[in-house]
């Protein structure tokens, strides 16, 4: 009898288990989830600062951030920006300085409890116009990002804290000829720390039919995560990049229908949004 | 095959006046049927009930779904001015949509507005129409989230938000 309703109480169990919506990573899309629905808060020190210290439930609902950096050419500086239509000058730098400091504090900095994942998202235009990084561009845009990393690893080692770094580059190759830069740190740059390398399905130099080419976690310079956006892709296009071997990452501009649909079908192993605070309560319904 | 069952059932619940040949000199009639899309964004199979009244049509589209998903139900209200009975018609409606998170429920509002067109009659009972559909996501709140209105500032603010969708309406009319 006590056997009969251990076994009814433990299939409740497993259907309740079931029933749940996937989990995923939780990013927060250019360092503003805080100011989820106004794009003017985006890539800004004081949505970083608003963004780090969300709670929900009394946890941040975030398990990272989404740091852009965007190289200026014509004044020497690596700006924490989208684009050249911010109306304020703020340094990549500086946005990384916040999240080392949030790093440094106590208490609990991710929702899922595990490691604090910093994306950097370097974008191609170096020019208001639209330029593309010449050879002295690349190397000064990286040693920005370089310099990035270097300083959250070491804040992480301080902090004793996990830490999982996310490059991606508009241009595909920005990323993957940073593997071969003297300064690289290499994939596993210590205990409790990784660097992985993305790729959105729409960077530059990237065609679909070069995925299968760029995967491969064990390649120094391969792919382990996949970037696409809910509603610019037909489902077989989705279902060809859940058969790579790499993680898939859901981005979002707002959380519209789709994009719930998309988190629900493709089981994304991260999840860039704005909307951090929703898509926390929507997975934990 | 749940879809074809779902079909039978309507087609066996309906009246036995119901009309085979939705012929021209008919202006009054009222319909009901399957309702079903290509979008990804709202249920894909929903119910439809409506009246014609002239050359004005006027359909609820009801999301049985809601009984298996309870965290999505989608209604619309669609208004259509038939150009010639059975031909073109010019649509305008509202969607909403309920999608329920942790201790709360979050409503969409969309603005639709579309054409849909009408197809050869099928089993002679069935009255089938197509449209094409531009869905503006107008309005999302809920439950202490921030309210968001559709705004066309930039790219950033609306993208996301519109689509362009297909529907499929398989119909069975009677007269009024």
């Amino acid at each position: 009898m006590i056997r009969g309703r251990r076994t009814s109480l433990f299939a409740l169990l497993l259907l309740a288990a079931c029933d749940r919506r996937p989990q995923a990573i939780l990013m927060c899309h250019n360092s503003n989830c805080a100011h989820a629905t106004d794009p003017a808060a985006d890539d800004t020190l004081a949505s970083l600062e608003d963004s780090l210290a969300l709670t929900y439930l009394g946890r941040p609902p975030i398990d990272g951030v989404e740091i852009d950096t965007l190289w200026d050419s014509e004044r020497s500086l690596c700006l924490f920006a989208h684009d050249f239509d911010k109306p304020v000058d703020e340094l990549a730098m500086d946005a990384v300085d916040r999240v080392t400091e949030h790093m440094l504090g106590a208490g609990a900095i991710t929702w899922d409890g595990v490691a604090f994942r910093v994306k950097i998202e370097s974008k191609a235009a170096v020019t208001p116009g639209g330029a593309d990084h010449s050879a002295d561009d690349l190397a000064a845009h990286q040693a920005c990002v370089l310099d990035m990393v270097d300083r959250l690893l070491e804040a992480a080692v301080a902090g004793d804290r996990e830490l999982e770094i996310l490059l991606e580059g508009e241009d595909i190759q920005f990323v993957r000829s940073l593997t071969a830069h003297s300064r690289w740190p290499g994939k596993d740059p210590g205990e409790g720390l990784a660097i992985r390398l993305e790729a959105n399905v729409k960077s530059a130099g990237l065609a679909p039919d070069d995925l299968v080419s760029l995967t491969g976690g064990d390649k120094p310079d391969g792919i382990d995560v996949l970037a696409f956006h809910s509603t610019r892709f037909p489902d077989g296009q989705q279902q060809a990049y859940e058969a790579l071997d790499v993680d898939l990452m859901l981005w979002m501009l707002d959380a519209s229908l789709e994009t719930f649909y998309a988190a629900e079908v493709y089981h994304p192993e991260y999840v860039n949004t704005s909307e951090a605070v929703l898509l926390r309560r929507w997975m934990e319904d | 095959m749940r879809l074809h069952l779902l079909f039978s059932i309507l087609l066996a619940a309906a009246p036995a006046t119901a009309r085979a040949d939705a012929s021209d000199d008919v202006d009054h009639d009222w319909h009901t049927g399957l309702n079903l899309r290509t979008d990804t964004g709202t249920h894909r199979v929903r119910l439809d009930a409506g009246l014609r009244l002239g050359q004005v049509d006027v359909t609820a589209v009801l999301d049985p779904k809601v009984f298996i998903d309870r965290r999505q139900n989608d209604t619309d209200l669609v208004a259509e001015y038939m150009f010639r009975p059975d031909g073109w018609a010019a649509m305008a409606g509202w969607r909403l949509t309920q999608i329920s998170i942790d201790r709360g429920t979050q409503f969409h509002h969309m603005l639709l507005l579309g054409v849909t067109g009408g197809l050869p009659h099928f089993l002679e009972v069935v009255v089938p129409r197509f449209g094409f559909e531009f869905e503006a996501n107008v309005l999302r709140h809920g439950d202490g989230l921030e309210a968001d209105t559709l705004s066309l500032a930039s790219e950033r603010d609306y993208l996301d938000l519109v689509s362009f969708n297909l529907f499929l309406r398989f119909d069975y009319a009677g007269e009024i």
